[in-house]
């Protein structure tokens, strides 16, 4: 094994010097940290309740096949089996939960929201097709057995190019590929074309005095997260359903519930468990809905749980794509156009956003004339979900990979060309949104004189093996919605802060370190509480890095609110105007007459029996600034020239974070992110059968990273504040995975000049590449060769049927599917 | 199926659990003995999320028959901490961010507790070797390595023999 | 997970009792890591298991110059590759022991084991075959010992009749100048499952002339197997680097892998023909001493 280097982490230059500060930039332990070793925390598959069932689902063998007749009879009629349900009961249950007559006509439509079990057809290999309820785990799985499914099977459809084809068989009837200017009206396994333009492109290349173009794959992959989804519902007399799961957001399982059931969210109460790991994954609701339906028809509490495999086979992956990209630059490296096609296998239903990864991949660079599409599409595999940076990986592999490309043929420093098109404040993204203040330039300025980059590349640490450096780019647009925070001031001058977000990796510390820093008390004098919907301030999921940032400003308003009042109180005490009331850590006194002074403590014991009653600080948030973070990757590996092994032997990780409000939280979420795109560049595919059976459902054979394989990883944290927000922080969590795959395939090259254009770049990748001397991978033909029409063509149609269609808002529509969540089609 | 009671000690307890055979010691565990500090990542031995020590080795519980613990010692991360106190290793964790999501954090404890009792003076590569069966997805795991390096440190302060002493042998 | 019944006999001569009465559908059980692996991912099922916990000096590991090494049918692979005169004599067997699976795994999973499942990429196999090991076999018709290199018939499967078990495996020891080793490829350094192993073992005559060599192929046939040719190529020969690179070609060209999730046919003949030539390397060098 090679682990070079022991690097120290070290923090950039300011770009402001910050003042003062008491916690913020303290590297304070988890404040869960001590239940989390001691084996206390309770995640979703800790908790039980008296009389519980166990729930488990079928899946199906097949990956496209009509469901001919099911047959429930036997497994109904085994002792303990509570209940069995399949798609067709599901209609008749969400009637009777909700009092409302039975509509199975809204359950044939492509959503896997409402197909929580196969409608008539299963679309990919281990979609639930029924449910049951049982008094164990064994008779559930015994009740399993005894269901027979008639299936009438199909040959499914399972690359993306093939679904684009012409004659391809619909994986779903009902989808029209949607547009700027609406759908079309054939049905197509195209679920969505999204074109992005901008300025003179053809001008553009001609003013070109290079052009490199270049096609990429990637691999569909999993989140990986250590917990599979686990879920426990009760449905209790009083008509409500407790659910009980492991989810990033408990607000958004409500409303998913209750939309589900149609019955009003105060029908569903929800309690976030410690969650063993999302990273997208579980905003999406896999458990909860078929949990509480499986509750009330067996009239029990049903706890499930998934296995791992079926995590593998049946939850969201994140999408493989197929990306051809054209970049053409002047001599000096300045880009003049661009053209790209971005493809996505979204698995079996419409929804996942190709403006994600457009925006990921592209959103560094500035470009006057570009002309991208992304395209949507749908095969028999797995539908997709968010991963971290959602498509974000995936399109920097084929930007990076190609400026990476254009560096090398225009002989440039990989630093310098991007520093020659590094978009600042004012400029904006594809999608026309403009940026903010950003720290790129200053993030790219750090690479360049660093070490990681400056210094030759050491010689490789084993005989038959050569080392390459790489470098990447990547950002993350940032994410933002609603939340809201309590700070509830205990009688001794201590806090209590209320928020309903779920903590995935850190929140409640950072959180806390703000109300200390805010109330300028210690840390350790700060408690967090996330309790259940019904007694939690609203917050939305927790997701593309918007809680420190969202979050964050709700509670900073809600500390800031708390030690306004405390100061009115302590004015009120001290028989002073507020403004003539000074405070600092923990005490009270009068500017005039110093001596005149209260403990924080005696404040706010005295406003508990006063008239104004004990202190309760809020805080709101819904409409902030986004505020985007990049990164840049200098990784260096090994190769084995004679397997084609590749290593990674060090990475270097320099990241705007704006503020880092805990420097531990901050380079734990970098290095995880780093480690994720290491298994993602390296090892980790989802490998299918002609059948379209995943073969590797199982972390033995779904390989991540181990101790083994990951590097030291050094983070450097630059601080250039946010716009908006507090002290200038910015969401540290999506980025770190964006540029690795890219720098990963960049330090392939440079290690043994093998152009590895698809992933993972495996060791048969590298020697393949190396005896064909490219990437051995044909172009994405045209767009015009696939039956797929673009939004003008759509428009034209319309035109021509004389029904007036103006476009929609491009705009709207592409900054709405950037948003940081799976779209949950629920 | 025939039911039969398994005796064992679990963290020091002698303990008799009546179970079918055909359960794994990760069941027991959790649902009989309430003992959830161990988790379940894999069910087949492959992320290391139900690493429990028997007789004082680590192993995926999740793997071993309940039966077959039959006299065994199995001591969970429920036991490590004594009168109140953390296992140095627990405290390193804590204190150096080894941990975030927490789910793989019992089972990389007790793999890491087991490494330090027969090496106190680890290298990185035997700790990162040492650890390579349990998955960590959050950390990427240089945070944990830091940690076990740590308590390392501390369980030789502990047992008198500082690292000069250790190295000049 | 259906139930099954539960047998812990006191004596290997029990556990034969058990097998022989109860009949089909029955499963010995040493460590069990492959077995509960079967029954949650392949629904498989037994209908009753024989543990070899109570049998005395089952977990035994012996050795004596003449019979060579004894690996008793519980034996974990953890205590096989700890085991002083494992290291001192056989190396090879400590490479493909602390390679299955993670330390965890190895803790409770057992060399037999690793055997009796019979996968074409055990990492015992190529090893325990390449020293010409072999193993005692004991049942209701009596005992027979049956070489390594004849007793797997293919993936999953032995030629175990039913009723009978591995009681042990023997391993000769080594002769002469002789060296050994074991390397496989994995994308993952750790938990992860051979893509290909090849296993060496070479006995030296005088200087640098081969006497023996026994190369053995994981993971690209439905059993391990031998790689003859490229035996052939290096016995009665003297050593060069060359002809040890001819040999890898040698088995690179004998071999007939397939194409799987792990790795496709073409690149494990690739592999073939450069951990030949390496574990080969490392035995001629392991055997000069």
């Amino acid at each position: 094994m090679a682990i070079v280097d022991r690097p120290e982490t070290t923090t950039a230059p300011q770009t402001d010097a910050p003042p003062q500060r008491l916690v913020i930039g303290q590297r304070v332990a988890k404040i869960e940290g001590v239940d989390k070793v001691i084996g206390k925390a309770q995640y979703g598959a800790d908790v039980s309740r008296p009389g519980m069932l166990w729930g488990k689902l079928l899946p199906s063998p097949y990956a496209n096949a009509t469901i001919k007749s099911i047959d429930t009879s036997r497994a109904r009629a085994i002792p303990g089996v509570y209940a069995v349900l399949t798609g067709e009961d599901l209609p008749r249950v969400v009637g009777q939960v909700s009092d409302t007559a039975p509509a199975p006509d809204e359950f044939d439509v492509p959503s896997r929201g409402k197909q929580l079990l196969a409608w008539k057809k299963a679309v990919f290999y281990g979609q639930p097709v029924a449910a049951v309820a049982a008094l164990t785990p064994a008779l559930a799985e015994e009740a399993l057995a005894a269901i027979e499914v008639e299936y009438d099977v199909h040959q499914p459809v399972l690359d993306v190019l093939d679904a684009m084809g012409e004659g391809a068989p619909l994986v779903q009837e009902g989808v029209f590929t949607e547009t700027f200017a609406g759908k079309d009206e054939r049905a197509s396994n195209v679920a969505k074309l999204t074109e992005l333009s901008r300025g003179d492109v053809a001008a553009g290349f001609a003013a070109a005095d290079e052009v490199v173009e270049q096609t990429f794959r990637t691999a569909m992959v999993h989140q990986g997260y250590i917990e599979p989804q686990a879920t426990l519902a009760e449905y209790g007399p009083d008509g409500r359903f407790t659910i009980w799961t492991s989810t990033q957001g408990q607000f958004g399982v409500r409303s998913g519930v209750a939309g589900f059931l149609k019955i009003p969210p105060r029908r569903v109460r929800v309690v976030a468990m410690e969650i063993g790991g999302g990273f997208g994954a579980k905003g999406a609701q896999t458990l909860e809905p078929i949990c509480a339906v499986l509750a009330f028809a067996a009239g029990r509490p049903v706890k499930m749980q998934l296995s791992r495999s079926e995590v593998l086979r049946a939850t969201r992956p994140a999408p493989d794509a197929v990306m051809h990209v054209k970049l053409g630059a002047r001599r000096d490296g300045e880009i003049t156009a661009v053209e790209a096609r971005f493809i996505w296998d979204v698995g079996a239903y419409p929804g996942g956003g190709s403006t994600g990864g457009i925006n990921t991949g592209f959103g560094p660079w500035r470009l006057p004339n570009f002309h991208i599409e992304g395209l949507d599409v749908l095969t028999n595999r797995p539908s997709i979900g968010a991963y971290r940076a959602p498509n974000g990986p995936q399109g920097a592999f084929a930007v990076e990979g190609a400026l990476n490309i254009l560096a090398d043929r225009l002989g440039l420093d990989a630093v310098e060309l991007r520093l020659k098109n590094a978009v600042v404040e004012g400029d904006r993204n594809p999608s026309e949104v403009p940026y903010p203040r950003i720290g790129l330039r200053q993030v790219l300025e750090t690479v360049q004189g660093h070490p990681a980059w400056t210094e030759p590349v050491p010689a490789p640490s084993r005989p038959g093996w050569l080392r390459g450096r790489g470098m990447g780019v990547g950002t993350w647009g940032g994410g933002v919605g609603t939340s809201t925070a309590h700070v509830n001031i205990n009688e001794d001058g201590s806090a209590v802060m209320v928020t309903g977000a779920v903590d995935l990796a850190g929140t409640r510390t950072t959180m806390a370190q703000i109300v200390a820093e805010e109330l300028q008390i210690p840390y350790e004098r700060v408690a967090a509480s996330q309790p259940d919907t019904d007694t939690a301030p609203f917050n939305n999921p927790t997701g593309g890095s918007r809680i420190t940032y969202s979050l964050g400003t709700a509670v900073h308003r809600a500390a800031v609110d708390a030690r306004t009042q405390l100061k009115q109180r302590a004015a009120q005490q001290l028989k002073a105007p507020p403004d003539e009331v000074e405070y600092r850590q923990g005490q009270f006194w009068v500017r005039s007459d110093p001596d005149q002074s209260l403990t924080l403590a005696q404040v706010a014991r005295a406003a508990i029996g006063s008239g104004d009653g004990p202190v309760i600080g809020t805080g709101e948030v819904t409409h902030l600034l986004r505020a985007p973070a990049f990164a840049a990757q200098v990784i260096e590996v090994e190769v084995d020239q004679e397997t084609g092994l590749v290593q990674v032997v060090k990475a270097t990780a320099v990241q705007d974070v704006g503020c880092a409000i805990n420097p531990t939280a901050c380079e734990g979420q970098i290095q995880g992110g780093v480690v994720q795109a290491i298994g993602w560049a390296l090892t980790e595919e989802y490998v299918y059968d002609d059948h379209g059976r995943l073969r590797n459902p199982s972390l033995l054979d779904y390989r991540m990273p181990t101790a083994l394989d990951a590097p030291n990883i050094e983070c450097v944290l630059v601080e250039v504040p946010a716009a908006d927000g507090p002290y200038g922080v910015r969401g540290t969590g999506e980025v770190p995975i964006v540029p690795g795959p890219a720098a990963i395939a960049a330090a392939v090259y440079d290690a043994v000049g093998a152009r590895v254009n698809q992933l993972p770049v495996s060791g048969e990748r590298v020697l393949d590449a190396l005896a064909e001397g490219g990437s051995g991978m044909a172009a994405v033909p045209a767009l015009s060769s696939f039956p797929v029409r673009s939004a003008a063509d759509i428009a034209r149609q319309a035109v021509l049927r004389s029904q007036a269609a103006p476009p929609a808002g491009g705009e709207k529509l592409a900054v709405e599917s950037e948003d940081y969540c799976a779209e949950d089609d629920a | 199926m025939a039911k039969l009671v398994v005796s064992f000690e679990v963290n020091g307890v002698a303990t008799d659990v009546l179970t079918e055979p055909n359960r794994s010691l990760l069941e027991v565990l959790r649902d009989s003995l309430e003992l959830t500090g161990t988790k379940e990542g894999c069910g087949t031995g492959d992320c290391g999320a139900c690493t429990v020590l028997l007789d004082g080795r680590p192993v995926t519980s999740c793997l071993l028959l309940a039966p077959e613990a039959e006299g065994r010692r199995v001591t969970t991360v429920e036991g490590l901490a004594r009168h109140g106190k953390l296992h140095p290793v627990q405290q390193t964790f804590v204190e150096q961010g080894g941990l975030q999501c927490g789910i793989c954090t019992p089972g990389m404890i007790m793999s890491a507790v087991a490494l330090l009792e027969r090496n106190p003076q680890p290298s990185e590569d035997e700790i990162r070797y040492a650890i390579a069966g349990n998955l960590c997805r959050c950390t990427g795991y240089d945070k944990i390595v830091r940690a076990v390096e740590a308590a390392a440190g501390r369980v030789r302060e502990s047992q008198g023999v500082d690292a000069e002493s250790v190295e000049a042998k | 997970m259906r139930g099954f019944a539960y047998h812990a006999p006191q004596s290997l001569a029990e556990a034969v009792q058990i097998l022989s009465r109860e009949g089909d559908g029955g499963k010995v059980l040493a460590g069990g890591t492959d077995l509960l692996i079967q029954v949650k991912e392949r629904g498989f099922v037994p209908r009753y298991v024989v543990s070899l916990r109570n049998v005395p000096d089952a977990r035994a590991v012996g050795f004596d110059a003449r019979r060579g090494l004894r690996i008793g049918a519980g034996a974990r692979l953890s205590e096989v590759a700890a085991h002083p005169v494992v290291q001192e004599r056989y190396p090879i067997l400590v490479q493909g022991a602390s390679l299955v699976g993670s330390l965890q795994i190895q803790n409770l999973g057992t060399v037999v084991g690793n055997l009796c499942n019979a996968a074409p990429s055990a990492d015992c196999a190529p090893p325990l075959v390449a020293l010409g090991a072999s193993a005692r076999i004991v049942g209701a018709g009596g005992e027979r010992t049956v070489l390594l290199e004849d007793f797997f018939a293919g993936p999953g499967r032995t030629v175990l009749e039913p009723g009978e078990l591995v009681a042990e495996v023997l391993v000769p020891a080594p002769e002469g100048r002789s060296g050994g080793a074991y390397e496989r490829f994995t994308p993952r350094q750790e938990m992860d499952i051979a893509v290909v192993g090849v296993g060496s073992v070479l006995t030296l005559g005088e200087g640098d002339r081969c006497l023996a060599a026994r190369i053995c192929l994981g993971a690209v046939a439905p059993t391990p197997v031998r790689a003859t040719h490229a035996e052939r190529v290096l016995i009665g020969q003297e050593l060069t680097a060359e002809r040890v690179a001819a040999a890898g070609a040698a088995a690179a060209a004998q071999a007939r892998p397939i194409s799987d999730q792990r790795g496709s046919a073409s690149y494990r003949t690739r592999l073939v023909e450069v951990l030949t030539r390496r574990t080969l390397m490392a035995a001629w060098q392991d055997a000069r001493g």
